[in-house]
């Protein structure tokens, strides 16, 4: 082997080194196992155009309040998006006008993991106040059980968006609990009210205070 | 060993040093964060969505990986071939977002920024990683240089016939 074929061949041992560790912690990291949930097909051109880090884009299209859940899938896939709101088509993580579909759906339960007092202050009509803090003390089994929610339902939760990570907590505990279809908003609270959409403040009536 | 070698070869240690604390760093930031980087790499659009959840891990790994080699001298033109390769494919998907007129986040260091400013990549992260290029390039062309494996098996195996290539070209005499 020539010189130049040594140290190319030896970089590409590198690179396989690194795509085996790779492939472990990609086996083994819930978060990625939380990226392709089972049951929540990928959808090639599905709504990934509000994720975190990809948004703070002038020229994004949030939805206005009102907009047809309808108008709000089609608008949120990187291509021509189905004609009708299809909440099994969408990624785990989504945008504002994704979870404006879903919350016009009624069915569909919302998470808040910021702190009590911004939840206070303003929060997604119907949402539950779950905290990272509270997990511990039992706030998701009051959840199921106060609540009524069951894991089969489609459930998505929230933060303050940007880089804050107690939604992504909150869903991993969730995912523990048997929940299976869910989304994270990464957007956040900021980007719900940015659009326009109804908000609500207050305590969480049905759970209460977060210990 | 003459002076100008000895300092040859500690500017190549401190060249790969810098260059493998950069993307130790960078590499960190990442793992920390899988999804954020898969959504930053997705907001690139140029891969398709099934290869992101993959790629997520193994660019950080790779540079990880690579990183431990420079520090250490290990097949260190190798390794740091393999970051430039990287660097190389990186500034062609800033220059193709830029190009398409698009707004993406870098997420090249996690929510910090080496040289530009934080936020949507600019021409600015172009010449930053053209920049981390030139860094590692003395290592791809001379070798590990000071205090690494490379040199010391490069020793060894000095006076051996037919030896055959080493990685170390630039500690023989």
């Amino acid at each position: 082997m020539t010189f130049a074929g040594n140290i190319i061949a030896r970089s590409l041992a590198l690179v396989a080194i690194a795509t085996g560790a790779a492939f472990v912690h990609w086996a083994c990291d819930p978060i990625a196992r939380l990226a392709s949930p089972k049951g929540q097909p990928d959808a090639p051109g599905a709504g990934t155009a509000g994720q975190a880090g990809t948004t703070p884009i002038p020229d994004a299209t949030d939805a206005q309040p009102g907009a047809a859940a309808t108008d709000a899938a089609a608008s949120e896939g990187a291509g021509a998006g189905p004609a009708v709101f299809d909440p099994t088509q969408l990624d785990t993580n989504i945008g504002t006008e994704a979870a404006f579909g879903l919350w016009q759906l009624g069915e569909v339960v919302f998470i808040d993991a910021r702190p009590q007092d911004e939840y206070e202050a303003g929060h997604i009509p119907f949402a539950y106040l779950v905290p990272p803090a509270s997990l511990d003390s039992g706030r998701l089994g009051d959840l199921m059980e106060l609540g009524g929610v069951d894991p089969s339902q489609r459930t998505v939760v929230y933060c303050e968006g940007g880089t804050c990570d107690a939604s992504e907590l909150v869903a991993l505990h969730l995912q523990d609990m048997g929940f299976t279809k869910l989304h994270i908003y990464v957007d956040g609270f900021p980007a719900w009210q940015a659009a326009g959409h109804e908000v609500e403040t207050g305590p969480d009536q049905v759970l209460g205070d977060a210990p | 060993m003459s002076g100008g070698r000895a300092f040859g070869r500690s500017v190549l240690l401190v060249l790969r040093l810098v260059v493998a604390g950069l993307f130790i760093w960078a590499a960190k930031e990442k793992l920390e964060s899988p999804l954020d980087f898969r959504a930053n790499i997705d907001g690139f659009k140029v891969l398709p969505e099934h290869i992101l959840d993959p790629l997520a891990f193994m660019v950080p790994w790779t540079e990880l990986v690579c990183a431990a080699a420079l520090i250490v001298g290990f097949w260190a033109r190798s390794a740091a071939l393999a970051i430039g390769a990287m660097l190389v494919l990186f500034m062609a998907a800033i220059a193709s977002v830029l190009l398409r007129g698009m707004h993406v986040e870098c997420g090249c260091f996690g929510d910090y920024s080496l040289l530009c400013k934080p936020g949507a990549v600019g021409w600015c992260n172009v010449g930053q990683n053209a920049l981390l290029l030139a860094i590692a390039l003395p290592v791809m062309i001379w070798g590990a240089g000071a205090l690494s494996l490379d040199s010391r098996a490069a020793r060894r195996g000095r006076g051996i016939p037919a030896a055959g290539p080493v990685d170390t070209v630039a500690v023989r005499s």
